[in-house]
């Protein structure tokens, strides 16, 4: 304010003189940015990145107490209920994060856990997250999911809830409510900023409040503030997406847990994999914690799934969990999953096929009141154009071996490999990159695939061992390093779960030496994360296959192989006529292989009947496919049409993002156009968030804790190889695990 | 630079909305201007974008206010770009800083509001105080741009039906807020669910709420269509600017609504 003030002293005199004030008019450029500059400091957190928490106490165990006794807080008496209570020095400093998040963060982040018994007399763990219900409406390609989270407070205090949940990686989350009792509340999208500062006011004022934040695009956080004893506060959220379409199946995929990622030295923003508590002993809610193997939370699911597959339905399955008898009509189904208490630790998958022959194209639209349309087409691989003959492919595996994947998923990996390698023949090239804390490979250069070279790849595969941490950048470094054969193409097939926080280097490394390379990326488990996936094979014009843990590795990737080796069309491209179409995303489309087909989204203007010819290259020479299509040209006000309009916009969010990433556009120039567009289409992004504030009253109790609710590891992943990994040592303490082993 | 594309928005407006500009304009001191027709999507889209100096809003004002991107004669930049440095300074320099929270000076709000909620952008770019003081709006950082202070009560604003008997299918309504909206309650009968609102508008700052009745039940008095939780920002009251009904034959007709702010500890009607 010293500035300021001896500005205005200085000025005030000749305010009226226009010269002067002219004289002054650079200087007061100067001026507003260094307010603004102020203003962005005083809101940082003055912590240095890895400063540890300064007075934190050890996690101290409550042994029967009620109420308060020094800087614990003791909240529940229930009979059967372990308690342990972390609490810190309110203000103690924490690790650094976005400048925006400090005022979530402030005041009495602490952990609490109380440990009851089920009906079976096994050990179940009380947290606040009760209940997942999901409803998702499928109606032809495009999936409207209703995510409802009930939050009780199973404690004798007021509580702050906080839930880190996955949703789909293209969801675009578009209606927040929050229900109390039988009032409902609907949340309001705002400037990420924004909405953290009015969560955090409405926090410490006491009133019911709710936040979700966008982590990453599939990686989001709950928070719900002054839950009070024995209440309930029920939180849903709306997406939609589109559905998969692998291999004549159509697949709707529900993520139920956040794999725990690996945060290479020097990720910008990491999500660490914490123990139960550990949030409290790193001084702040930004990573997740995962439960033991063998504790429970009791939080039950639900998935109840209507479908609408516009075409009859000819086989429907649900390879991951059970599910009650379909009510099949003709195009129409119900499926609802069975049991409620399975352990929420692997993806919900349900696959659909639907009777006749593939369609040639599937076009979804809308049109606005001012002429304005959005549009979602599907082409799929021309029938003409499928007999292609196998050509001599040079293809590089890089396959990850980090912790995380040791036991099943590797073993499913190397069965995928081999099968892989049975594909070749004499004329193809390969390499093998295996990487974790480091990279190894097979060979310093690329191997013709003959009898000898296959049987020592098999030799190395089976030799590969899982460790250390997963350095994706590491590996892919040195598969980039084999040189390309003129005149092949080379292939990048990544298998491995994706577990990984630094998503963006990952991206923008493959933006700067990927080349005319084609990446195809093979999730491996029951939780990948398919952001990584899928970002990589777009960038690699390529397409993502799924490599369960409970099947026969060799089936996909002989899919797989067969694709790569008789690529339909490649550098494939879109040309309108009929109807000015704009602004389609993603802008560079992949190549077009059997069984895949390529989904693009835009804009258009008035609508009508219009012509799409796909043109590209098949086996070297140029070829076209023509699609006729036919635009809708009524407006209407459909649920159908706002999604299309929430997706385009969500595509368009990504690929800026994607454009900043690949040093197109500036960063600051990317923020600003995403905020504008999630704003405008009222959707969540890196840089908004929805924040619903009851104003109704004002809750009782210290409102001083926050407790963390944990998530089961996903299926087939090793607690001891993951979590807590790269932490702090104070974050996975002996004591930390002693406690855990007594109970 | 290059303005977002036009997305639908939904267009109305006439006598009231001439007689607000009338207002606010007479607020700032302008006289009126005449409002002939409606286009107001690409100077929304400049005034949300951040632009770094007042030259560059200049530019974006120019941009805006031709509908289309032509050349720009340099003179013109930084004759608007000097007078724009001129009232920023002079804004920045009253920006009053109470308790240490920050609120802009009350013309600026008012030139903001103008141009938000104008009609006609030629017309009002075409006086030329006005034309400086959206450009300093457009040049200020949005941190101080924002009409709303942080740190402000939550309070909670009934939305009230005054008759019943009129009960619409449908309704859309627009209100000024002296904050922001933190959440929209349902109200009572066919309207319990709580209203949608227009996020486009809302990021132009101003509250589009529109819902559809779950019933056809009709109750006696008043009734409360939506609550609207807000942390203050100022001690102004809430307007309702828009106010419109759908009946069962799809024909539209004005509603008798009322904004009110709900007494702490008071019982909901």
């Amino acid at each position: 304010m010293t500035l300021r003030t001896s500005l205005l002293r200085a000025v005030r005199p000749f305010m009226a003189r226009r010269l002067i004030m002219l004289a002054l008019s650079m200087l007061t450029i100067v001026s507003i940015s260094s307010c603004s500059t102020q203003v962005e400091q005083e809101s940082r957190p003055r912590h240095a990145i890895g400063e540890r928490e300064r007075g934190s106490q050890p996690p101290a165990r409550a042994e029967g107490l009620l109420g308060r006794s020094g800087s614990l807080e003791i909240l529940v008496d229930a009979p059967f209920d372990e308690i342990w209570v972390i609490a810190r020095e309110s203000g103690a400093p924490r690790q650094e994060r976005r400048a925006d998040d400090v005022a979530v963060e402030r005041p009495g982040t602490g952990a609490l856990v109380s440990t009851t018994l089920d009906d079976r007399g096994l050990p179940t763990r009380a947290f606040p997250l009760e209940s997942t219900r999901i409803q998702a409406s499928l109606d032809g390609p495009i999936a409207t999911v209703q995510v409802a989270q009930r939050f009780s407070n199973p404690f004798s205090d007021t509580i702050e809830a906080a839930y880190v949940f996955p949703l789909p990686h293209d969801a675009a989350v578009s209606d927040f409510l929050m229900r109390i009792g039988n009032r409902s509340i609907r949340g309001i999208v705002r400037e990420r900023a924004e909405a953290q500062r009015i969560y955090a006011d409405a926090r410490a004022s006491g009133y019911v409040a709710s936040l979700l934040t966008e982590e990453r695009p599939n990686i989001f956080m709950e928070r719900v503030a002054n839950i009070e004893p024995g209440l309930a506060v029920d939180v849903e959220l709306t997406y939609f997406n589109m559905l998969a379409y692998a291999d004549g199946w159509y697949e709707w995929r529900f993520p139920l847990v956040v794999g725990p990622r690996f945060n290479p030295p020097g990720t910008r923003d990491p999500i660490p994999a914490l123990p139960v508590g550990g949030s409290a002993r790193q001084g702040a809610v930004d990573g997740v914690e995962y439960l033991r193997p063998g504790q429970r939370t009791g939080h039950l699911v639900d998935v109840d799934v209507t479908l609408d597959a516009g075409f009859p339905i000819d086989e429907i399955e649900c390879p991951s969990h059970a599910v009650s008898p379909a009510e099949r009509e003709r195009h129409t189904t119900r499926v609802r999953m069975t049991a409620h208490d399975v352990e929420a630790n692997r993806d919900f998958l349900l696959r659909y096929r639907v009777a006749g022959k593939e369609p040639r194209h599937g076009l979804v639209s809308s049109i606005g009141p001012d002429g304005q349309g959005t549009f979602a087409l599907t082409i799929y691989p021309p029938t003409e154009m499928r007999e292609a003959g196998r050509m001599p492919i040079d293809i590089v595996f890089l396959v990850d071996r980090s912790g995380s994947m040791r036991g099943r998923p590797l073993e499913q990996a190397r069965q995928a490999m081999r099968c892989a390698l049975d594909h070749l023949r004499p004329e193809d090239r390969f390499q093998i990159v295996d990487f974790g804390s480091d990279a190894g490979a097979f060979g310093d250069s690329m191997r013709w695939a003959d009898a000898v070279a296959i049987s020592e790849a098999k030799r190395y595969i089976d030799s590969i061992e899982s460790n250390g941490g997963t350095m994706v950048l590491t590996g892919l470094s040195k598969a980039l390093a084999f040189p390309k054969h003129e005149g092949r193409v080379q292939y990048i097939a990544v298998l491995g779960d994706g577990f990984v926080s630094n998503e963006a280097e990952i991206y923008a490394s493959l933006h700067e030496s990927l080349g005319d390379r084609r990446v195809f990326a093979l999730g491996v488990g029951s939780s990948v994360n398919w952001h990584l996936m899928s970002r990589m094979a777009a960038v690699g014009c390529g397409a993502v296959a799924a490599i369960a843990l409970d099947t026969d590795a060799r089936v996909p990737m002989g899919r797989f192989m067969d694709a790569v080796t008789r690529p339909i069309m490649q550098g494939t491209r879109l040309e309108w006529s009929g109807v000015r179409v704009d602004d389609v995303w993603p802008r560079r489309m992949p190549d077009l292989i059997a069984g895949r087909p390529v989904t693009i989204v835009g804009r258009y203007e008035r609508g009508g009947r219009a012509t799409a010819r796909l043109r590209g290259w098949v086996r070297g020479e140029e070829a076209s496919s023509v699609h006729n299509l036919v635009f809708a040209d009524t407006p209407d006000d459909t649920l159908g049409s706002r999604s299309i309009d929430r997706l385009w916009a969500r595509a368009k969010i990504a690929q800026i993002a994607d454009d900043a990433l690949a040093s197109r556009r500036s960063v600051e120039g990317a923020e600003r156009e995403i905020l504008s567009t999630a704003l405008t289409y009222g959707i969540s992004s890196p840089y908004t968030a929805f924040v619903a504030v009851d104003a109704s009253r004002v809750t009782e109790g210290t409102r001083r804790t926050t407790v963390v609710q944990p998530v089961p590891l996903p299926e087939g992943v090793e607690y001891g190889t993951t979590v807590g990994v790269g932490l702090p040592s104070d974050a996975r303490s002996p004591e930390t695990d002693r406690r855990e082993l007594e109970k | 630079m290059e303005l977002p594309e036009p997305h639908s928005t939904p267009s109305r407006l006439p006598s009231e909305g001439q007689e607000r500009l009338r207002r606010d304009l007479a607020e700032v001191g302008l006289s009126a201007v005449e409002l002939p027709h409606v286009t107001d999507q690409a100077i929304r889209a400049a005034i949300r974008s951040h632009v770094r100096s007042p030259r560059d809003a200049a530019t974006h004002v120019d941009l805006a206010a031709t509908r289309s991107h032509r050349h720009v004669p340099w003179t013109k930049w930084i004759r608007t770009a000097a007078v724009a440095a001129v009232i920023t300074l002079v804004a920045w320099l009253s920006i009053s800083v109470p308790n240490g929270e920050r609120s802009i000076d009350a013309r600026l709000v008012a030139a903001a509001r103008i141009v938000e909620r104008a009609k006609d952008r030629q017309a009002v770019l075409a006086d030329p105080r006005l034309r400086a003081l959206l450009t300093a709006v457009v040049a200020m950082p949005k941190s101080l741009r924002s009409p709303s202070s942080p740190g402000g009560e939550f309070v909670q604003f009934d939305l009230m039906l005054d008759d019943p008997r009129a009960l619409p299918l449908s309704w859309l309504v627009e209100v000024e807020l002296p904050g922001t909206l933190v959440g929209i309650e349902g109200g009572v009968g066919p309207f319990a669910e709580p209203a949608t609102y227009d996020p486009d508008a809302l990021a132009s700052g101003w509250v589009r709420l529109a819902n559809v009745a779950t019933d056809v039940a009709v109750g006696e008095g008043p009734i409360r269509i939506a609550t609207l939780m807000v942390q203050r920002g100022d001690l102004g009251a809430p307007r309702v600017l828009e106010h419109v009904g759908v009946g069962a034959a799809g024909e539209s007709f004005a509603l008798a609504v009322r904004c009110v702010e709900r007494v702490k500890g008071g019982n909901e009607q």
